[in-house]
């Protein structure tokens, strides 16, 4: 958007390069002009505004400063250089055709015309009227008074009041009545404007026809352009003023040259009152007081004798006299003219000017159109430009994950199926759902089975116990706490004291997992886990003794059960079938909620982790994320258990945490996949944050976990919200969940069932 | 891919929701980056460069969320002795789709970008923050964190202060869905902390950024003024044959239709101004609240009541007597002087002819020759120009204090950040007598069609509200 470019007939620009701060009125008239045309644009399409400031910025940037150089910028000068820089750019800008037509050169050549014309018929009036004074006809001296009075008195007259008038300027009321009443402004306004109408049609005669229908619609604008700028716009009529007078008295003074040269002339004065002619002389004196020095008595103005002899009475005809002396007035006359009429009519065009030129050269361009247009030119073209959509490829979805450790033989020995040997390794997800329903297939029979096994659970509990609490998890969180600290090996347990120390633990770690490679690692890992498994065995095996103590406090009694309650599990895994169901409905109300014991160093000797005797068939394990494990407190537990309970029927065997570092998920699947279960598809219940969106990391546990667990493994994904007050467990926002929704059908995992935790309204009781 | 270090970038990241697009909206005035209250809308990271004049200053980049923190903080924590750890990340595991989010987050840093992490300072820290943090603090890349709280839950701003200032140059609350001007500039400014040798580029970009702003505010002004001008200045007048004025209710029923049109013409006008300043603002999308003043009808009486200055006021300003100003026939006098006792009640309805209990304009009708003409206007109510200047005032605060990371604010969620209370009523009404005064001499001579030549003082005290909103220095009125 810069024609300026494309120009290069730009003769002007060199002149006007370097003289950029020299404005004319031409220049402002132009400037009105561009700003009016602007304003005009934008008013028709407010949206032009866009336009004018890329144009404005980049004439800037690309013209005008490197032109101006160092200038500051919101200096006047500054202001000056780049207005003026910003007009010769618009100007180069225009078609050579109709730079010629622009308001600016329009007047220069309007004024130009108009000084010449007044110049001529100044001259014309001023010998018109020097000839009409100094017409002799030889019978009577032509009266110099006459010719004083008009040519040098009169004029002195209206010189010295438009000097007055000017020098008072400045004063309001004479501002006002010089602008109004003027003959300036009556008179040589509209002359020139007309004189520049008239130019204007000259040119658009001559030019092509949609030049002329653009200038057309522009001529109306000249109009109102010369009240601008205070007295700028002023001088510009008082100039031609200026050169008519100096034009008027050139004319006077080379008409009596001219006809004192060429002719005989007799001059004379006359008075009816009582003047003597020493008196005449003396007047005459100090009138010639400006030249006195010069032309002196006699030359300059006449003498006593002279003014006496030039002295025309009625009675006396003229030949009476010397005319020597009728002669003597001669030089005093051209001299007056030229001293009161000429000299300060030269003076005023001088002063007129220079004025203008100081005028000028003191605009500081502050008003509102300008100040607009400064700011255009100054303001930074500030775009934020965009790349990108924003959309690649959605989140990645990990594919299934297949373990080929020990951890899948338990299932497979117990059960009919071999866990997740089938599944490839292969990532894309299409193949996760091909294999899906193949191994739906089987597995249906199954996972048919088991919802049956559940139910009596289900019954089971409100029966068997239901003020009771299942506190083994909490138990098994602690006491895995406790066992870390002795041991100090597993970093993933560390991790969930919470700490920001996590990464650090996580090299730790990252070593403890290398070392793992072997089935022997995952052993080294269990033992913690196995805590937690040992633990929940306690609260079966403690059950029935619970029974008996249930309301009594936790602790103590957990003691005692922890021993006993093997044996009691052991039992039940023989019978295998559904059945079962009801002897681990009761151990879990019960109550054991004392986390204390579970610290107990034994767990630790019971190797592997194992629940003992395997999982009973309506136990599941519990898996809860840091982010809400460490929010729960052992009061909580129960709710905790009694929550997934509700959901799915099943009792908490042991639990455990996740969600800091590979190491921790490792030791967590790793200790799924070494469980027993008395009724082989496993069972697990996590519990996840659902106030932070799925991630990948999220997606690759469940898989990890799937994997560990069987193909067929019954997994529940429970959901809890971000805590806001002191429950730990609030329900996840409808918004969130229907995150999860679409994540975990991704998954394409017919046996993960997604639930809430906590049911949308029924936030605090349980 | 070495960037010039002079070129500052800003990979904002965080891990998926937590607002880095509305960040990055808001920072860059730019509301048509895809914002999604669903977690993960951004899956690619996206260059939003700041260009001034034709030259990059800096450049904000969107990036994906976390994918995979731990694997990230285990991978950098084992190779703790890389120069650039986030690049050799991105090397490692290019071509694995499972890290492909993460490695178009870690690019721009491993390319050194510096980093603003987006936190919700509304949630508590979880692991994965922690995991998130110490992983951007192995980058050892310049910086910055906020927290970007977008609900009115304080209790965990504390525990993140202490968590990220141990690991971040610079922590700041940054509400990307209430942010104002004065925040965002603020906000850059504290960029300037956190490198400094991205000092220099930063000032030029937030001096190009506040000139930008002053330049928008000088242009609302000018819409502004416009807009009191043309309304102001606005009449409407319509021939209507004689024979369809034969009764009294057809007369009642063309005065009717000649007030609607005439109210229609100057909530036109307001639209026309209204979509200036919004475009002049950068917003394409946009919701008023549903019971803003803004809905509301400009005539409604519930407007008048809200807006502009009150009656002392008027008094005091010396224009109670407004329709004395001109030779105003209110409607009353017209409904004589159509020769029928139709009393204008009847006529006008009510609501447009009428504001607080003064007819809103005059209406003249010419006979001629088998028809007659009505007009209406100009606006002789007193109070009419400083209701409207009131409401797009607010719609330019509005406008202002929108911020363009908003689009995807749950305007429902019940513990959401309030917007601010109500303190007064109109803005004019705050304005002292002389200023009042001021904007009458300009209505008055706006009503007359004139030039007003004191214009210049009125713009400036335009600007300076609107400055004042911008910097919230005065209330928005953001719930009016």
């Amino acid at each position: 958007m810069n024609p300026g470019h494309s120009d290069p007939p730009n003769h002007g620009a060199a002149t006007d390069g370097r003289e950029t701060d020299r404005w004319t009125v031409a220049d402002l008239i132009d400037l009105e002009y561009y700003l009016g045309e602007d304003e005009d644009a934008l008013r028709t399409d407010p949206s032009a505004r866009n336009a004018l400031t890329e144009r404005d910025r980049t004439l800037y940037l690309e013209r005008i400063a490197p032109a101006i150089g160092t200038t500051a910028p919101h200096t006047t000068g500054h202001r000056r250089l780049s207005l003026r820089r910003w007009l010769h750019e618009r100007r180069a800008a225009e078609p050579p055709e109709q730079r010629l037509l622009l308001p600016g050169s329009t007047f220069t050549q309007a004024q130009r015309l108009t000084m010449l014309g007044l110049a001529v018929i100044g001259v014309l009036i001023g010998s018109g009227a020097a000839s009409a004074l100094l017409s002799y006809d030889g019978q009577r001296p032509i009266n110099v008074a006459w010719y004083l009075f008009l040519l040098v008195f009169v004029q002195f007259l209206l010189i010295g009041g438009a000097t007055l008038g000017w020098l008072v300027r400045r004063s309001r009321p004479v501002d006002r009545m010089s602008q109004d009443l003027t003959l300036l402004g009556r008179l040589i306004r509209p002359l020139i404007t007309r004189v520049s109408h008239w130019l204007l049609r000259q040119h658009l005669a001559a030019t092509r026809q949609e030049v002329t229908d653009r200038t057309a619609s522009q001529v109306g604008r000249l109009r109102s352009q010369y009240v601008l700028y205070g007295p700028v716009a002023f001088l510009p009529m008082l100039i031609p003023a200026q050169v008519f007078g100096v034009a008027f008295n050139v004319g006077v003074i080379l008409t009596t040259i001219a006809l004192e040269s060429f002719t005989d002339l007799a001059f004379g004065w006359g008075t009816a009152l009582d003047l003597t002619p020493a008196f005449i002389h003396d007047l005459a004196r100090a009138i010639a007081w400006p030249w006195r020095w010069l032309f002196g008595e006699g030359i300059g103005y006449p003498t006593v004798e002279q003014v006496a002899g030039s002295r025309s009475l009625l009675k006396d005809p003229l030949f009476v006299l010397n005319a020597a002396h009728l002669r003597s007035w001669r030089w005093f006359l051209m001299l007056a003219v030229f001293t009161y009429g000429l000299l300060p009519r030269l003076l005023l065009l001088g002063a007129s000017l220079l004025a203008q030129r100081r005028l000028l050269a003191r605009l500081p361009f502050t008003q509102g159109r300008t100040q607009a247009l400064y700011a255009r030119l100054l303001t930074p073209k500030v775009a934020i430009a965009t790349h990108g959509g924003g959309h690649g490829p959605e989140m990645p979805i990990p594919a299934p994950v297949t373990h080929h450790g020990p951890l899948a033989r338990p299932i497979a020995g117990s059960a009919t199926r071999a866990a997740a040997a089938p599944v490839p390794m292969t990532p894309p997800p299409s193949e996760a759902r091909e294999v899906a329903p193949e191994s739906a297939a089987g597995p249906e029979a199954e996972a048919i089975e088991h919802p049956g096994t559940p139910l009596p659970v289900a019954v089971a509990i409100p029966s068997a116990a239901p003020p009771a609490e299942p506190p083994p998890p909490a138990h098994a969180v602690i006491s895995a706490y406790d066992l870390d600290r002795h041991s100090g090996r597993d970093a993933g347990i560390q991790a969930t004291d919470g700490n920001l120390s996590a990464g650090m633990d996580a090299q730790n770690r990252g070593q403890g997992r290398d070392d793992d490679q072997g089935p022997a690692h995952d052993r080294s890992v269990e033992p913690v886990t196995g805590d937690w498994a040992k633990r929940p065995p306690q609260p079966q095996t403690a059950a029935i003794p619970d029974h008996a103590t249930g309301p009594t406090v936790a602790p103590e009694p957990e003691r005692i059960p922890a021993p006993t309650l093997e044996p009691a599990l052991e039992p039940e895994p023989e019978p295998v079938p559904e059945p079962e169901p009801e002897p681990e409905p009761t151990p879990e109300p019960e109550p054991e909620p004392a986390p204390e014991p579970a610290p107990a160093p034994e767990p630790l000797a019971i190797g592997g982790g194992e629940v003992p005797g395997g999982i009973a068939a309506a136990a599941c394990l519990l898996l809860v994320q840091l982010d809400v494990d460490e929010l729960i407190e052992a009061a909580d537990r129960p709710r905790l258990a009694e929550l997934v309970h509700a959901l799915t029927g099943w009792q908490v065997a042991a639990s455990a945490s996740f969600g800091s570092g590979s190491a921790m998920t490792a030791g967590v699947v790793d200790w799924v996949e070494g469980q027993r279960w008395q009724d082989p598809p496993a069972r697990v219940a996590l519990i996840m944050d659902g106030s932070q969106p799925p991630i990948t990391e999220n997606l690759r546990f469940l898989r990890e976990l799937r994997a560990a667990a069987g193909t067929q493994a019954q997994i529940l994904l429970a959901l809890v919200g971000d805590p806001q007050d002191d429950d730990p467990l609030p329900p996840i926002r409808a918004f969130d969940f229907t995150d999860w929704r679409r994540k975990i059908d991704q998954l394409v995992d017919p046996y993960l069932r997604l639930e809430p935790l906590t049911p949308a309204d029924g936030a605090g009781e349980a | 891919m070495a960037l010039e270090i002079d070129i500052p970038r800003l990979a904002i990241m965080g891990h998926p929701n937590a607002g880095k697009s509305s960040v990055v909206a808001t920072l860059t005035e730019n509301d048509r980056i895809a914002i999604d209250k669903r977690a993960g809308t951004t899956t690619e990271s996206d260059f939003y460069p700041v260009i001034i004049d034709g030259q990059t200053v800096i450049e904000f980049i969107d990036t994906p969320g976390f994918q995979n923190p731990s694997a990230i903080l285990e991978w950098f924590q084992a190779h703790g002795d890389l120069p650039d750890l986030a690049g050799a990340f991105v090397q490692a595991h290019r071509d694995d789709p499972l890290f492909a989010h993460d490695c178009a987050l870690l690019a721009p840093v491993g390319a050194g970008a510096g980093i603003i992490l987006v936190v919700d300072g509304s949630k508590r820290i979880k692991e994965k923050d922690r995991i998130e943090i110490e992983l951007l603090r192995l980058t050892a890349r310049p910086r910055m964190a906020i927290l970007n709280n977008l609900t009115n839950q304080p209790r965990h701003l504390h525990q993140w202060q202490d968590a990220l200032n141990k690991a971040f140059n610079s922590v700041r609350e940054f509400n990307a869905h209430r942010a104002t001007y004065a925040e965002r500039i603020k906000l850059l400014s504290a960029l300037k902390n956190i490198d400094q040798r991205w000092e220099p580029r930063l000032e030029q970009t937030i001096d190009a950024f506040a000139r930008d702003w002053e330049r928008r505010t000088d242009q609302a002004a000018t819409t502004i003024l416009e807009l009191l001008r043309e309304s102001l200045g606005y009449r409407y007048s319509q021939c209507i044959k004689n024979s369809l004025l034969v009764f009294k209710s057809g007369q009642a029923r063309a005065k009717a239709q000649v007030m609607q049109s005439f109210g229609d013409g100057l909530r036109a006008l307001e639209a026309k101004a209204q979509g200036q300043i919004r475009a002049n603002f950068r917003h394409n999308v946009w919701n008023l609240a549903p019971d803003s003043i803004l809905g509301q009808d400009l005539l409604s009486e519930e407007v008048n009541k809200a807006l502009g200055i009150s009656r002392s006021q008027l008094a005091l300003a010396g224009i109670a007597a407004g329709a004395a100003s001109g030779a105003t026939i209110d409607l009353a006098t017209a409904g004589t002087s159509l020769g029928a006792a139709a009393f204008l009640g009847a006529a006008a309805g009510g609501a447009l002819g009428y504001m607080g209990g003064r007819a809103l304009a005059k209406l003249d009708i010419e006979k001629d020759a088998g028809t007659q003409r009505f007009t209406v206007g100009p606006v002789a109510n007193p109070k009419f120009p400083f209701i409207l200047l009131d409401r797009i005032i607010l719609y330019s605060a509005r406008a202002m204090n929108w911020s363009h990371g908003r689009q995807a604010a749950d305007e429902d969620a019940p513990d959401r950040v309030a917007d601010k209370e109500i303190t007064a009523k109109g803005f004019t009404e705050a304005l002292s007598l002389p200023q009042q005064r001021e904007l009458a001499r300009f209505f008055s001579a706006a009503r007359r069609g004139k030039f007003y030549d004191r214009e210049d003082s009125c713009r400036e005290l335009i600007k300076g509200i609107l400055r004042d909103v911008a910097e919230a220095r005065i209330d928005s009125r953001a719930n009016l």
